[in-house]
C-alpha cells in the first residue's frame, strides 16, 4: 500500500486512533485501524484523503475562529472604507465587530466543548490535542470574551472605532487555541510569534497616546529579544537531537542511559527555552517590560495581557517541560525556583511603593506568577492541579479587578488615592472590590486563600519547604498593600488627598455587560470555599490524564 | 434538585448585585430576575450531570493508572535480564 501503510501511529496512553475508535498501540500502522471508517486500504490516495479530512475535524474549531477572524476583517475594509453617496462619513463599526467577534468566540469554545475527538495526535505529529489543552482552551476563550465585553464601554466612552483592534484580539487567540495544542518545536514557535505580533501592535493600538506607543515599542524590542533566546533553546535541543517533536524528545530522554551532566548543550538548550518562557509570563527576573506596558496599553487591553497570553503560555510551558524534559526536572526546577522566589518577593515588595493602579496590579500579576511558577516547580500529579486550579482562580479575580477598574474609567481613576469615596459614591463596587483585593491577599474563606492553601500543601508535600515558608511570607507582605486600597476606599475619604486632589470620585453608572461579570465573579470568589468539588474534580482528571 | 436550588439561588443574587453595582432598584425590571434565576436553575442540574460524567471518567483513570503502577511494580521485582 506504499508510504501510507508504513506510517507510523505514535503511541499515546489511552489515547484512541485518529482514524477509528480503537486503543493503539506503538508501531501500529494504518492497515491495523481501519476501524468504523472501513478505509479502503490499497487506496493510497482515499487513504490520505481521509487522514487529511479527520485532521481538519480535529481543528475545526481553531479553523473556524481564523475563517471567521478573516471573514470579519474583509467586513471591515469594505465598509470602514466605503464612503456614502451623500458623501457621509465611513460607518461605525466598531459596536458590530465587537458583538460579532463576541459571538465568534462562542461557537468556537462549543465546538471545542462538543468535540467528539478527545485525545489524538494530528497534522502529522504537529498538534495534539488532550485534556489539558481542552481546558485551558476554554478558560483562553472565557477569558478572551470577558476581555471583549468589558472593552465595549471603553470604545463608547474613548470615541475609538478601529474595529481592528477586535480583529487583533480574535487573531491572538487563535494563535493561543494553536498554542495549547502545539506539539513540536516549530508549531510553537509559530503560534507564540503569531501571538505576540498581535500583542505588539495591540500595546500600541492608541495611536494618538505617548504612553501607549512607548509601551508597544518597548514590548516589541524586548519581545523579539525572548522571541530570539527562545528559538536559540530549540536550535540547541534539535542540534543535539536532531528532533523538533515534543513526544520524541520525551523517549530519547527517557532512554539515555548516561549521567544529566553529560548532555550540557541540552541543558542549556533547556535553559534558553525555560528564560524565553518566564519572560512571557513576566517572572522575576524577566519581569522588566511588564509594570510599562500594562501602564501604557489601553486598560482593557491590559487585562487582556494580565489574563490570557499567561494560560496559553503556562499549559504550553507544562507541556514541554513536564513532558519533554521531565528527565530533566532537577536541573531546570532549580531555575524555576529561583524565579519563583524571586517572582514572590520583589513583587510583594515593589509593589508598596506603587501609586498607580495598573502598576500595582502588574506587580500584584508577577508575584501570582511566583506562586504558580513554584506549582510548577513540584513536578508532581499534585503540582499541576494546583497550577491549574491557582490559575483559574486567578483569571476569575483579575477578570473582576479589571472590570470593576474600567467601571471607574469615566472618573479617570489612575492612581490608587483616586480610589477614596467609593465606598461612599458606589459601595456596592467598594464591597467587590474588598472582597477581591481580599482573596487576591489570601485571606480565608475566599477563593483565592482556597488556591494558596492547596498549592502551598503540594510544595510541602514535594519537600519544598523553604520556598512554601516565603511563599506564606510574601503573602502577609502582600496583605498590606491590597489592604491599603480597602483603606482608601474606606478610610480616605478626604477629597484633597492624592495627586488628583481637585477631583472626587463622582458615580457614573456602570453598563450591564460590566455589572453581569463582576456580579458572576464575586459569586464565584465568595462561595467557591462552600463547594470547591468541580474545579478539585476536573483539575485532577486534567493532572492525571496528563501524567499517564 | 438541590444543586439546581442552588444554582437558580445564585442566579437571583447574581442578578441582585448587578442591580446594585448599576445603583438601580433591586428588583428593576424582575423578568430580568426570572430569566438568571432560569439559567441559575438549568446551570445547577447540568453541573450535577456533568460532575457524574467527570467522576467516572476519573476514576477510570485513577485504575488506569493503579493498573499501570501494579504493572511496574512486578517488573521491578522480576526484573528481566
Amino acid at each position: 500500500m506504499g508510504a501510507a501503510t508504513n506510517f507510523t501511529i505514535w503511541w499515546r496512553p489511552g489515547a484512541p486512533c485518529s482514524l477509528c475508535v480503537e486503543a493503539i498501540t506503538h508501531g501500529d500502522n494504518f492497515s491495523q485501524h481501519t476501524g468504523v471508517r472501513k478505509i479502503v486500504i490499497n487506496n493510497n490516495k482515499k487513504n490520505m484523503k481521509e487522514l487529511f479530512i479527520n485532521d481538519f475535524k480535529v481543528i475545526f474549531p481553531e479553523l473556524f475562529l481564523i475563517i471567521a477572524t478573516i471573514v470579519l476583517l474583509i467586513y471591515g475594509v469594505i465598509y470602514s472604507t466605503k464612503i456614502s453617496e451623500n458623501g457621509t462619513k465611513p460607518a461605525i463599526l466598531i459596536r458590530n465587530t465587537t458583538w460579532l467577534g463576541l459571538i465568534t468566540i462562542i461557537i468556537t469554545g462549543l465546538l471545542i466543548i462538543n468535540n467528539p475527538i478527545k485525545n489524538t495526535i494530528f497534522f502529522y505529529n504537529c498538534l495534539v490535542i488532550d485534556e489539558l489543552s481542552t481546558l485551558l482552551k476554554i478558560l483562553v476563550l472565557v477569558s478572551t470574551a470577558v476581555s471583549i465585553i468589558i472593552s465595549l464601554e471603553y470604545f463608547k466612552q474613548e470615541k475609538i472605532n478601529s474595529f481592528e483592534i477586535i480583529i487583533l484580539i480574535l487573531l491572538s487567540c487563535s494563535s493561543m487555541l494553536l498554542m495549547l495544542s502545539s506539539y513540536d518545536f516549530i508549531s510553537m514557535y509559530l503560534t507564540i510569534e503569531l501571538q505576540s505580533l498581535s500583542f505588539y501592535v495591540l500595546a500600541a493600538s492608541k495611536r494618538d497616546s505617548e504612553f501607549s506607543t512607548e509601551a508597544g515599542l518597548k514590548y516589541f524590542i524586548l519581545g523579539a529579544f525572548s522571541s530570539g533566546i527562545l528559538l536559540f533553546g530549540c536550535s540547541m535541543v534539535y542540534g543535539f537531537t536532531g528532533i523538533t517533536n515534543f513526544e520524541e524528545l520525551a523517549k530519547i530522554f527517557c532512554n539515555i542511559e548516561c549521567l544529566q551532566s553529560d548532555l550540557p548543550v541540552v541543558k542549556l538548550g533547556i535553559l534558553f527555552l525555560a528564560v524565553g518562557f518566564l519572560f512571557k509570563l513576566t517572572a522575576v527576573p524577566f519581569h522588566m517590560w511588564a509594570p510599562d506596558v500594562y501602564e501604557g496599553a489601553p486598560t482593557f487591553i491590559t487585562a487582556f495581557f494580565a489574563i490570557t497570553p499567561k494560560i496559553a503560555i503556562l499549559g504550553l510551558f507544562l507541556k514541554l517541560f513536564l513532558f519533554s524534559f521531565y528527565d530533566f526536572l532537577f536541573p531546570w526546577q532549580q531555575i524555576i525556583l529561583i524565579c519563583s522566589v524571586s517572582s514572590m518577593i520583589l513583587a510583594s515588595l515593589a509593589a508598596l511603593s506603587q501609586r498607580k493602579i495598573k502598576r500595582l496590579l502588574a506587580y500584584s500579576s508577577i508575584g501570582h506568577m511566583g506562586y504558580i511558577l513554584m506549582g510548577v516547580s513540584c513536578g508532581s500529579l499534585e503540582g499541576i492541579q494546583a497550577v491549574i486550579i491557582y490559575l483559574v482562580v486567578y483569571v476569575i479575580m483579575t477578570m473582576n479587578v479589571f472590570a470593576s477598574v474600567l467601571s471607574l474609567r469615566s472618573n479617570k481613576a489612575v492612581f490608587i488615592t483616586d480610589l477614596r469615596l467609593l465606598s461612599k459614591t458606589n459601595p456596592m463596587l467598594a464591597i467587590n472590590l474588598t472582597l477581591i483585593l481580599f482573596s487576591m491577599a489570601g485571606i480565608p474563606p475566599l477563593a483565592g486563600f482556597c488556591s494558596k492553601f492547596y498549592l502551598f500543601f503540594t510544595a510541602l508535600g514535594s519537600s519544598l519547604y523553604i520556598t512554601a515558608l516565603i511563599g506564606v511570607l510574601t503573602s502577609v507582605i502582600s496583605c498590606f498593600y491590597y489592604i491599603r486600597l480597602v483603606k482608601i476606599m474606606y478610610f480616605e475619604n478626604d477629597a484633597r488627598v492624592g495627586p488628583s486632589a481637585t477631583r472626587g470620585l463622582a458615580y457614573e453608572p456602570m453598563d450591564r455587560e460590566k455589572s453581569l461579570i463582576i456580579a458572576i465573579t464575586f459569586f464565584f470568589v465568595l462561595f467557591f470555599f462552600i463547594y470547591p468539588y468541580p474545579l478539585f474534580l476536573v483539575s485532577h482528571k486534567v493532572a492525571l490524564s496528563f501524567m499517564l | 434538585m438541590s444543586a439546581a436550588v442552588i444554582g437558580a439561588a445564585m442566579g437571583f443574587g447574581i442578578q441582585l448585585v448587578s442591580n446594585g453595582l448599576r445603583k438601580l432598584p433591586l428588583m428593576r425590571h424582575p423578568w430580568e430576575h426570572v430569566i438568571a434565576t432560569s439559567i441559575g436553575f438549568s446551570a445547577g442540574g447540568m453541573l450535577v450531570a456533568w460532575e457524574e460524567q467527570t467522576a467516572k471518567e476519573l476514576e477510570e483513570l485513577v485504575a488506569q493508572r493503579e493498573s499501570g503502577n501494579n504493572r511496574f511494580k512486578s517488573l521491578n521485582r522480576n526484573p528481566v535480564d
